[in-house]
């Protein structure tokens, strides 16, 4: 079942396209990486199918329903969370309030009933974040930082979950980390969609992978397909 | 509506003055993107230098509390005004070396604001919160009788109007200005070229308040008589709003936003005394100008004259 | 060399004063992202509103306050909704300009309908007590109190409601604010109550420390500005510090240099401290 379907899609900023007629989907369990050199586009490819940017033409269709344009406001309520790269938490409020920021789209209702479970969920996926929950979020390192920002994403149980470049700036065994919890969550029922620099390890992770140059989505096929591609490795994933 | 003659020559004088003042924020907001709130420091100690340097400690009397006052001649203070103007336009121009946008501009509306509590304080040199009296007019007695004293003064400032919007221009025109208008649209380009840019915005503070300073010193000499209270940061705001209805960036901008902004406040002179909501027109006048204010900068950003992309571009510049 | 203790209670009379100003100030700004110079317009107004329910409707202080409260808050919405939100697409230094608009019709509305002339709350005029050297007019607790009230009021609204830590999060970050759903144009609205009515309420204050007069609130923006600024512009706890600090520093500099240059005081110490600590006292600036 296509959970994630995008057509033709073209945007960019003010006058400046960036991302050219571009097609896209994601599965309801699968994890689909995105990848391409510096500059391809990908932010803005993801910025613009949650609404962050204006769309020109094309289109966002979310399990069957047309989400194109959408501001993010109205997106998140969609099943759609997202995870920037960079400024992904609210520095000066706590572990625990950004995570509860992170259920803003709940209804009073549900947020009564179940958000303390939620919030376990949380914890128990980012041991870390249990034992800090009053600290700021701001004075986290950005490994901790990164999981406030994935679990807050995770705290309306999204049907996708958009990450964009989640190991960037990370040490090496934090990488591991991550995409291991990355995995963990979508075996557990979310669809990934992800940005991501480190390729070649994505790519090993994932089901399929995109691959975006100069704003057009060059390549496409299942995770292994691409890895075996001479063109693709040539090309793309460098010496990872 | 009676319209007299000298009536019509003391708001042509007005204007004049306020567009001297127009002209050298210009420079500092059109040309180099600077929020500078402190005009109105500039113009009063302009003012008061030029008068103190003129005016002898008189006998005034039982309430006179002014102690240093010297009798140069008014030459002497309309050279003096500028300089201290502009020294105290570079001093606070030093804190824009760190400081940009909103930061700068109420740093430099305090350092205003200290210059008139100063002003009033030191009673020993400016006469404090009193009238500092009896300014020498220029060429008060020696006019020949055939020219009324109001179109001499005006000819005064007009020459100065015109003199110093050649003066600014030429500047803007010239590799001064080309990198001050760098500045305004990102200070980092130019620095990244070599450029010292702190000190370019030091001179661009220093000239602009210069001007100010003799705008100040022709002020003093024409009303004979000054007070703090005349420089009041309402001032400055009015100035603002000058050179942003008239179009920032463009010096002509500067002056026909004077004579507009200026206009209205004036015009109320030439109305009928009898007219209802009389007593309120002074205030009525202030609304105006905010209205309009809000007005121009909604349908029109660039004001009535200014140039459309060179205005734009230094709204969004600074305060960032 | 001991300081009198009265510079010290009265600075800190003051410094709540700021501190509340400042609170709102920054509160607006952490959302709106821009200086507003009618905010001191704001305040006055908001004193104005309680004067002519005091002195005109004859009703008692208490009300007046609430009522003067509640005015400004209104303000606050219908100058935002009227106005600024037009601009909310501009550059931060354009709304700066249109506040400059804002404040120059709101002053000269408030000399229209009040005139110029100092006017006074109808409060009865008494000597305090004096204790350990220190004299405690009722005005100045009165004024104490009524911060200690509203600011520990707002830190609940702003640490143990949703809807306030929203706030928050929506200052922090605006655009992450949306990414979670948070509609940030509603927010704008409900800050904006809020700082109206903390601006009244500081506008009352000041009115009820000295008098009202038509600029009163812009001359009091200097250490207000100051106080915001040097608490880090858009983090409220720093702003009511600044505000305690800017209060005691000024009250206690008149044991030094003549009082007319208290304002001076604000300045220096926000000079100093964006000099040497441009993300203010904690490093907290949301800018």
């Amino acid at each position: 079942m296509t959970l994630l379907d995008v057509s033709g899609l073209e945007s960019g900023y003010g006058d400046l396209m960036v991302v050219h007629d571009v097609d896209l989907e994601v599965e309801s369990d699968e994890m689909v990486a995105i990848i391409g050199p510096n500059g391809a586009g990908k932010s803005t490819l993801l910025k613009s199918i949650v609404g962050l940017l204006n769309i020109k033409s094309g289109s966002v269709t979310l399990d069957g329903k047309d989400v194109t344009g959408l501001p993010p406001e109205e997106v998140i309520y969609e099943g759609i969370c997202h995870v920037p790269q960079t400024e992904n938490i609210f520095p000066n409020l706590t572990v625990l309030e950004n995570l509860k920021m992170g259920a803003w789209a709940l209804s009073e209702s549900d947020l009564d009933a179940d958000f303390d479970d939620r919030v376990q969920q949380v914890y128990d996926r980012f041991p870390v974040l249990e034992e800090r929950p009053d600290q700021k979020a701001g004075t986290l390192s950005g490994g901790q930082q990164q999981m406030v920002a994935m679990g807050a994403a995770l705290m309306l149980d999204p049907d996708l979950l958009i990450l964009d470049e989640p190991s960037a700036g990370l040490a090496p065994q934090l990488v591991d980390e991550v995409f291991e919890k990355i995995v963990d969550i979508n075996e557990s029922g979310t669809a990934i969609l992800m940005v991501e620099q480190n390729a070649r390890r994505a790519l090993r992770e994932s089901d399929r992978g995109v691959v975006l140059d100069q704003g057009e989505d060059r390549f496409e096929g299942t995770a292994e397909s691409l890895l075996d591609s001479d063109e693709v490795t040539e090309l793309y994933l460098g010496t990872q | 509506m009676v319209v007299s003659f000298s009536l019509v020559m003391v708001t042509l004088i007005i204007i004049g003055i306020y567009a001297i003042l127009a002209i050298g924020m210009n420079m500092h907001w059109g040309d180099t993107g600077l929020l500078n709130f402190a005009h109105a420091g500039f113009f009063a100690v302009g003012a008061y230098t030029s008068a103190i340097l003129t005016t002898p400690v008189g006998d005034a009397g039982l309430l006179a509390s002014r102690t240093v006052g010297f009798d140069f001649p008014i030459v002497v203070g309309m050279i003096a005004a500028p300089i201290t103007a502009g020294l105290f336009g570079l001093l606070l121009g030093i804190t824009s070396i760190r400081l940009d946008g909103d930061y700068l501009a109420i740093v430099t509306l305090a350092g205003a604001e200290t210059a008139r509590l100063i002003i009033s304080n030191e009673a020993w040199l400016t006469s404090g919160v009193q009238t500092l009296n009896n300014i020498p007019r220029p060429l008060d007695e020696s006019l020949p009788a055939v020219l009324p004293y109001d179109v001499f003064y005006f000819g005064l400032v007009l020459l100065v109007l015109l003199g110093s919007y050649a003066l600014f221009r030429h500047f803007a025109n010239a590799p001064f200005g080309r990198v001050l208008h760098a500045i305004r649209e990102d200070e980092d380009v130019p620095k990244a070229l070599g450029k010292d840019t702190a000190w370019f915005k030091l001179k661009s503070f220093a000239l602009g308040a210069a001007l100010a300073g003799l705008a100040g010193s022709l002020w003093a000499h024409y009303v004979y008589a000054i007070q703090p209270t005349m420089f009041l940061s309402n001032l400055t705001f009015s100035i603002w709003a000058m050179v942003i209805i008239g179009g920032a960036g463009s010096y002509f901008g500067a002056v026909a936003g004077a004579v507009i902004v200026t206009g209205i406040r004036q015009i109320t002179r030439f109305l009928p005394g009898d007219i209802p909501l009389g007593n309120e027109l002074p205030y009525l006048r202030l609304i105006i100008i905010g209205v309009l204010l809000i007005a121009v900068l909604y349908y029109r950003p660039h004001g009535m004259f200014g140039d459309k992309e060179r205005s734009l571009a230094g709204m969004s510049g600074g305060g960032n | 060399m001991i300081i009198d203790p009265q510079f010290i209670w009265n600075g800190l009379v003051v410094g709540s004063l700021i501190a509340l100003a400042g609170l709102g100030l920054t509160l607006l700004f952490g959302l709106l992202n821009f200086i507003n110079i009618a905010y001191g317009d704001y305040m006055a107004m908001g004193a104005y509103f309680a004067l002519a329910a005091n002195v005109r409707l004859d009703l008692p202080i208490v009300v007046s306050i609430l009522i003067g409260a509640v005015g400004g808050g209104a303000l606050a919405v219908v100058v935002h909704k009227a106005i600024f939100s037009k601009f909310m697409d501009r550059d931060p230094i354009v709304l700066l300009v249109v506040s400059i608009g804002m404040a120059f019709i709101l002053r000269n509305v408030i000399r229209i309908v009040w005139s110029t002339d100092p006017r006074y709350y109808a409060v009865p005029v008494e000597e305090g007590p004096s204790f350990l050297g220190i004299t405690f007019l009722p005005e100045q607790v009165a004024i104490i109190a009524m911060s200690l009230i509203v600011l520990g009021l707002l830190f609940l609204l702003l640490h143990r409601t949703r809807i306030g830590i929203a706030m928050r999060a929506a200052s922090d970050d605006t655009d992450l604010a949306r990414l979670r759903g948070i509609d940030t144009k509603r927010l704008v609205i409900y800050i904006s109550l809020v700082g109206g009515i903390i601006a009244a309420l500081a506008g009352i204050m000041l009115g009820l420390d000295s008098n009202l007069r038509p600029n009163m609130g812009f001359i009091a923006l200097i250490p207000i500005f100051a106080a915001v600024i040097l608490g880090g512009i858009g983090d409220p706890t720093g702003a009511v510090i600044g505000g305690y600090v800017i209060g005691i520093g000024q009250e206690v500099s008149v044991a030094f240099i003549p009082s007319e240059y208290k304002p001076v005081v604000g300045l220096v110490l926000l000079i100093i401290g964006l000099l040497t600590r441009p993300d203010g006292l904690f490093g907290e600036a949301t800018r």
